[in-house]
């Protein structure tokens, strides 16, 4: 069960993420961070990084949010997927 | 009974599976399994309720990137790691015939092994029971094995032998059932070691012995623990007369145990969590203890708070009684064979009277070796392969149990920092400061990368298309005096080029340390980018 981020990260982009991910499967878009679900390996190191607690695990994302699930998994399946963010 | 919501978190789903039967329960069905073989476990049983009886099932080898084997890790309880040569003998015999000769000494003073087949679990336990031993509570949501110091009640300069009453909690605890569902494991340590050897800052309590004048009692931590989100453990202040200590123990873990808040993330449930996110303080956790025991307690007394640097007891150093002397032997991260592990036991028995203990820092000690047979017990020992003078490196090493068994670790950690300290010694012969070097295969931190000198975090790595296996470094944590967690200097290599980076930077520390000053205090006082340059030789 993958981490998603969600829509804090908006705008924001801290990275702190980045820097504790055991296994870099943080990328960067435009607009936020995304999680690659197929390299995610559910460690949670990065949940407590995030200045502005955008990063949540799958299961318990909250209802309005939901969305992310999704929008986490199909970036990389775009025309124009992230790419892997860089450590700070 | 109703079945699982459709959409069940994993803090759900394991809430759930322990409210539905007790998983202490199962000790009968699992000595069924044993008959019907692997499959016959359902699913509840094996990744839940198995875990109360310290089974974990093993990785395949490949970590988080792995699956499970049928295969079983067994811990096995060795509260205030206290050992008879009878024991040792037990558990290497045990590892020879069911574990493949795999045996680990933990940094809970417990032994872990490997490689047990479901068929084999019953014979295992009935062994273990004929010596007065159990894996029940070693894992799961309960009170995990109360730790203490390895020298209580030989070592001349401790507060008090505190071994019974860690001794005394532990068995009030596990096994009850008014604690058996606690909302995640829960470590406890007692312990009247003046250099707190079991480190009480980071277990959920550290109940460390103290003297107000001549009068002895006990300080109280709680709330110490690592993981992605370490935290040290907050002094009560409180002066815990030794009668009142098992009921101080079972009330913080009864107010755990109904803190119904932390049941809701599996990540957050940790009794750390009630003073990180739910508004809890050392006061008002005091005044609930007193209130639930209806009784107030003094202030707390003067503290010595231990330095930090010796906490492990290895060596041969004389006892409080006359003419007897304590042996403390160096296993490096734990690793240890069965042929050692008689080889030890024998000497306990032939040159003392067959006590030895585990100790935190996954070593072993034989107790009351009489003087007059400690040159014979050096000369004998010698040809076991486990020293009783490590260099600096080997006794500052530790390890946690890393990708070849768990299931959640990214790197292997055990081999690779058996090899480490072996390489380090010979890249940096003759190093008088014993840098602590814990090495921990994922972010959970069992190998307490946290609390180390130098710290190495399990990573991977992408270069050029493969993935390979490597750390992130910390430098500078510490516990007593030195209480600090260690700090990530934005240092990230493949593991066959830690060995290079760890020389570099232990050079500069030898080169540009002043007389005396210790590795934390130097590393202390560099800017991360510092040591991130030292480590990469750039």
């Amino acid at each position: 069960m993958p981490y998603v981020i969600t829509d804090a990260c908006i705008s924001v982009k801290d990275r702190s993420c980045v820097d504790v991910c055991p296994v870099d499967c943080i990328y960067e878009g435009p607009q936020q961070l995304f999680i690659n679900p197929d390299e995610c390996i559910d460690c949670a190191a990065c949940e407590p990084e995030c200045p502005v607690t955008a990063i949540v695990a799958e299961a318990d994302v909250p209802a309005p949010l939901t969305h992310f699930i999704a929008l986490n998994r199909d970036v990389f399946a775009s025309s124009t997927p992230p790419a892997k963010a860089l450590r700070k | 009974m109703t079945g699982p919501p459709a959409r069940e978190t994993a803090a759900q789903r394991v809430e759930r599976i322990k409210r539905e039967r007790a998983p202490w329960s199962i000790m009968d069905d699992i000595r069924r399994y044993a008959r019907e073989g692997f499959h016959s476990i359902p699913e509840a049983d094996l990744t839940v309720r198995f875990r109360a009886w310290g089974l974990y099932t093993q990785g395949d080898g490949n970590g988080t990137r792995g699956d499970a084997v049928p295969f079983f890790m067994m811990r096995v309880r060795t509260p205030n790691g206290d050992l008879t040569s009878q024991m040792v003998h037990t558990i290497a015999d045990l590892a020879d015939r069911y574990a493949r000769s795999t045996i680990d000494i933990t940094n809970r003073q417990n032994f872990q092994l490997h490689w047990l087949r479901i068929e084999d679990i019953p014979t295992v336990w009935d062994a273990l029971a004929e010596v007065g031993w159990t894996s029940q509570g070693a894992c799961g949501d309960n009170t995990r094995t109360v730790t203490g110091c390895p020298l209580a009640g030989v070592d001349a300069d401790e507060v008090t032998d505190a071994s019974a009453l860690a001794i005394a909690v532990d068995r009030t605890l596990n096994g009850n059932p008014e604690f058996a569902n606690l909302p995640r494991k829960f470590k406890i340590t007692v312990t009247g070691c003046r250099h707190w050897c079991t480190y009480p800052e980071i277990n959920d309590i550290g109940i460390t012995a103290v003297k107000r004048g001549s009068e002895l009692g006990y300080h109280v931590q709680v709330g110490g623990g690592l993981s992605t989100r370490p935290h040290m453990a907050l002094r009560l202040n409180a002066f815990v007369p030794p009668e009142h200590v098992a009921h101080v123990a079972k009330t913080i873990a009864a107010i755990f145990r109904d803190s119904d808040e932390l049941r809701v993330n599996r990540t957050k449930a940790r009794m750390k969590f009630l003073f990180v996110n739910h508004g809890w303080t050392a006061e008002s956790f005091l005044q609930e203890i007193q209130r639930r025991l209806g009784h107030r307690f003094d202030a707390a007394a003067h503290d010595d708070i231990p330095d930090g640097r010796i906490r492990d007891h290895v060596g041969v150093q004389p006892q409080k009684q006359p003419g007897l002397s304590y042996a403390g032997f160096s296993v490096v991260s734990g690793r240890i064979t069965p042929p050692q592990l008689r080889g030890i036991a024998d000497l306990a028995s032939r040159y003392g009277n067959g006590k030895l203990r585990t100790t935190a820092m996954q070593n072993l000690v034989a107790l009351n070796i009489r003087d007059e047979d400690i040159a014979t017990l050096i000369h004998e020992s010698s040809a076991l392969g486990v020293p009783l003078t490590g260099s600096a490196f080997q006794r500052g090493t530790l390890s946690c149990t890393g990708s070849e068994f768990c299931k959640l670790a990214i790197t292997e950690t055990k081999r690779f920092s058996i090899r480490l300290a072996a390489e380090m010694e010979q890249r940096v012969p003759g190093l008088n400061e014993r840098i602590r070097v814990y090495v921990t295969g994922c972010p959970n931190a069992c190998g307490q990368h946290w609390i180390a000198d130098i710290g190495l975090q399990g990573v991977r790595l992408t270069e050029n298309g493969e993935q390979v296996e490597g750390f992130d470094v910390f430098v500078g944590g510490g516990v007593g005096a030195r209480a600090s967690f260690a700090r990530r200097v934005g240092f990230r290599t493949r593991a066959d080029e830690i060995p290079a980076a760890l020389e570099r930077l232990c050079r500069a520390f030898t080169a540009g340390s002043s007389t005396g000053e210790s590795f934390h205090a130097w590393v202390g006082r560099l800017a991360d980018t510092d040591v991130k340059t030292l480590l990469a030789g750039t």
